[in-house]
């Protein structure tokens, strides 16, 4: 884990209560990340990209809900967002998001609704003690309270370690072409 | 949480005479910080978001605070109080929606979006049916839910200041509401933040102490505190084992597991949680709120296990029923014991204390629902639906890039983005959801902010007249069908929207109509309103649905309708939108 202590860019990071330590994402300067895509030619427009004065669309007469708000001409923006999915940076950020979050929330959603189901399904094995007045049932709810903040601190950490830099530089770089 | 016996236990008057006084002090604290939050600014990012500079740690606070209504803090531990195991059910439902909330939803949704839950449907179907829809069903959930607080808050303040008689709980019902009214209309996001914050610390707190105090008492032996819970239940061995309130036949198990399945998807659709995203400044900080919340979430349903066990400890489940028949008071009757008992100094204190606790969570959390509500009439259906595009389409595109270009140098620059006026120019509804430079936008944006003010005070109304035609129902059985609603009506579309790339307008709309109105229909035929003897039209017999909570059926009718819709879209998803949402939602680019 790079370990930059640069300023944090919210306050309050050291009472977190699942990072002792200030979290290291600093703030980057518009870190150019590479677009392997089409790419500035048509982003490069001057600020404010005004690039047609967007012909008024026919709007006000069109019946509510039938027609699309508004005609999404081809727009340097458009290029923008559409190259910067394209790229790779952005891919690894999507992938290391959805291969974490998608099998977790399978895996705490079917430990809930199993645990849920359980009481239906086996409530004699529910009733079996364990320890003392714990029984089968006191055991696998106060699991649950454990799950879940394990699995809110591992995703956590996943976020903070995997994703926040990259996140961020491509955000300010993808800003840096919007404009 | 109907009008029960008169409590025989707690009150006899003279600690009544602090409780008054305490609430009255509630009532003046968070006055106060209503008219000093009020001062500063009336934009729209004011009034909806409050300035979007709130930290983590106090979002953490205030997301709980707006979660941790009354019928956690006194109905949770009332039920555990009763029925022992099958209360622990509830709060472990509870406190594992905030999974879903922590990882689906939080980030992405505060990078997409402005102030609501349409917002973000907003950023890639730019409909104004998507947009009606998912307005109108934010504002029916928040009436359900705001309903069952309402009706919660006439009986228990009652209970709690001694009081029994059907008028005062009239009143209460009428002050609650105004309240409310006066908060959000005043002290838009801004307030109404400060007041869930500073509630959810006095919850927190009041929680802490009861806690410690019943673990000293019981020298910190937990088993101990268990089997005499056990002991003093009237059920025996059976107070700890599961089916004590759910397990009569198959029906009332299969009727929990609705209600499980509406408590933990329920919750990343409640439109009051979600607005909350918008009040920190960016999606890290969303996150971290959100740790925050489920930290103090889960702190707190644990001394919410431990005072329920404790009150029937201490107590015994047969006294804590006839307090009140559905275990409203326990916590209180709980205080007053640990206090040092009836009559004494401590006891006392700690009684009118917890009641005032109570009564602050109360105000909270209404004040929170009538907000979220309001933003969802004037922002969604009005602008963005009703009155369509009020300036016509100019500044579009151009517009757009002047925004993205301030929002892109930084720290600072984000913030900046961040300042007021102009912000809904053109009316949300062509949004690339941000005007910014163009000529006319402040007008837009008060009357907008003037009408979530108005439709506050609607709202507000409509919610005092339903809870006073409402107040026979069971507050728990609203609670579980605004979450039945928000999961059915609000979940599907928002995670399609954001994760599934051939979602259409069509589906969008499918969904949630999919959603909310098998979930409305089901309730309407189910023993809830008719057939029973505890139902709203007790008289009459029409229901064919045999559960009470129709989460089962109606969250899979939702996700189908949206599938389907899409599917059947005589147009395609629009790649290009999809990039854009994407590219913002998880990297953060271009989100105000």
């Amino acid at each position: 884990m790079p370990q930059q202590q640069m300023r944090n860019p919210e306050p309050g990071g050291q009472l977190d209560w699942w990072a002792p330590e200030p979290a290291p994402v600093p703030v980057l300067p518009p870190v150019s990340v590479p677009v392997p895509a089409p790419a500035p030619a048509p982003v490069s427009a001057p600020v404010p990209v005004s690039p047609v004065p967007v012909a008024p669309v026919p709007v006000s007469g069109a019946v509510p809900g039938t027609v699309p708000e508004a005609v999404p001409g081809p727009d340097s923006s458009t290029e923008v967002y559409r190259a910067v999915q394209r790229s790779a940076a952005f891919q690894r950020i999507r992938h290391s998001y959805r291969t974490f979050v998608f099998p977790v929330t399978g895996v705490f959603l079917g430990w809930y609704l199993l645990y849920v189901a359980a009481q239906t399904a086996a409530p004699a094995l529910m009733r079996r003690p364990v320890v003392g007045p714990v029984n089968v049932a006191w055991l696998l709810g106060l699991l649950q309270f454990a799950t879940t903040f394990l699995l809110a601190w591992l995703y956590a950490r996943n976020a903070r370690t995997k994703r926040d830099r990259a996140a961020l530089s491509l955000r300010w770089d993808t800003q840096d072409q919007l404009r | 949480m109907r009008a029960a016996t008169p409590p025989p236990v707690a009150p006899t008057g003279d600690h009544h005479g602090l409780a008054v006084v305490l609430f009255a002090v509630v009532v003046l604290v968070t006055l106060a910080i209503t008219f000093w939050a009020g001062r500063r600014g009336g934009a729209a990012e004011d009034f909806y978001a409050g300035g979007r500079d709130f930290t983590p740690l106090q979002n953490g606070f205030a997301l709980s605070g707006d979660y941790l209504s009354a019928a956690s803090f006194l109905g949770v531990a009332g039920l555990i109080a009763l029925y022992g195991y099958d209360g622990v059910l509830y709060s472990i439902g509870f406190l594992v929606a905030w999974l879903v909330v922590l990882m689906l939803v939080a980030e992405l949704v505060r990078n997409a979006g402005r102030y609501t839950l349409a917002d973000v449907l907003a950023l890639r179907l730019r409909r104004r049916k998507v947009r009606a829809a998912a307005g109108g069903a934010s504002v029916v959930v928040t009436l359900f839910y705001l309903v069952a607080q309402m009706v919660g808050a006439g009986s228990l303040v009652a209970l709690l200041l001694g009081t029994n008689s059907a008028q005062a709980r009239t009143w209460t019902i009428v002050a609650v509401g105004g309240l409310m009214i006066v908060y959000v209309t005043i002290g838009g996001m801004r307030a109404t933040t400060w007041i869930q914050i500073v509630k959810a610390f006095l919850l927190i707190a009041g929680s802490v102490v009861l806690t410690v105090l019943l673990v000293v008492r019981f020298h910190g032996d937990v088993a101990e505190l268990m089997r005499q819970a056990a002991q003093h239940s009237g059920a025996g061995q059976r107070y700890l084992e599961p089916g004590l309130k759910y397990g009569k036949s198959f029906t009332s198990r299969l009727d929990f597991f609705s209600l499980g399945l509406a408590l933990v998807l329920g919750t990343a659709g409640l439109p009051h949680i979600l607005s909350r995203f918008y009040t920190v400044p960016t999606a890290r900080a969303a996150r971290r709120s959100t740790m925050w919340a489920i930290g103090l979430v889960g702190g707190f349903y644990l001394m919410a296990i431990a005072l329920g066990l404790g009150a029937t400890a201490l107590i015994g489940s047969a006294e804590v029923r006839h307090a009140n028949s559905a275990g409203n008071t326990a916590v209180p009757l709980l205080a007053l014991v640990l206090g040092g008992g009836n009559g004494s100094t401590g006891g006392v204190v700690l009684f009118a204390l917890i009641s005032a606790i109570a009564f602050a969570t109360i105000l909270a959390v209404v004040a929170g629902l009538t907000l979220a509500s309001s933003a969802a009439f004037a922002h969604d259906i009005w602008a963005g639906a009703w009155r369509g595009r009020p300036r016509g389409s100019r500044g579009g595109r151009g517009a757009r890039g002047g925004r993205a270009a301030r929002g892109g140098r930084g720290a600072r620059g984000r913030r900046s983005a961040a300042v007021p006026a102009s912000r809904r120019a053109r009316g949300q509804t062509d949004a690339r959801t941000g005007p910014g430079a163009d000529d006319v936008p402040a007008v837009a944006e008060q009357d907008e902010v003037l009408v979530a003010r108005i439709a506050a005070v609607g709202i507000g109304a409509v919610a005092i007249v339903l809870s006073l035609f409402a107040q026979q129902l069971n507050v728990a059985f609203l609670v579980g069908l605004a979450f039945a609603v928000a999961a059915s009506a609000n979940l599907p579309v928002l995670l399609y929207s954001l994760f599934w790339r051939r979602f259409t307008a069509r589906g969008a709309v499918w969904s949630v109509y999919g959603g909310l109105i098998p979930a409305v229909v089901l309730v309407i035929f189910s023993p809830v309103v008719s057939g029973t003897k505890v139902a709203l039209f007790p008289g009459m017999d029409f229901h064919w649905f045999p559960l009470e909570n129709p989460g089962i059926v109606s969250i899979p009718l939702g996700f189908l309708a949206g599938w389907i819709g899409t599917l059947t879209s005589p147009e395609p998803a629009d790649p290009d939108r999809y990039a854009e949402l994407e590219v913002r939602s998880l990297t953060g680019a271009g989100a105000v």
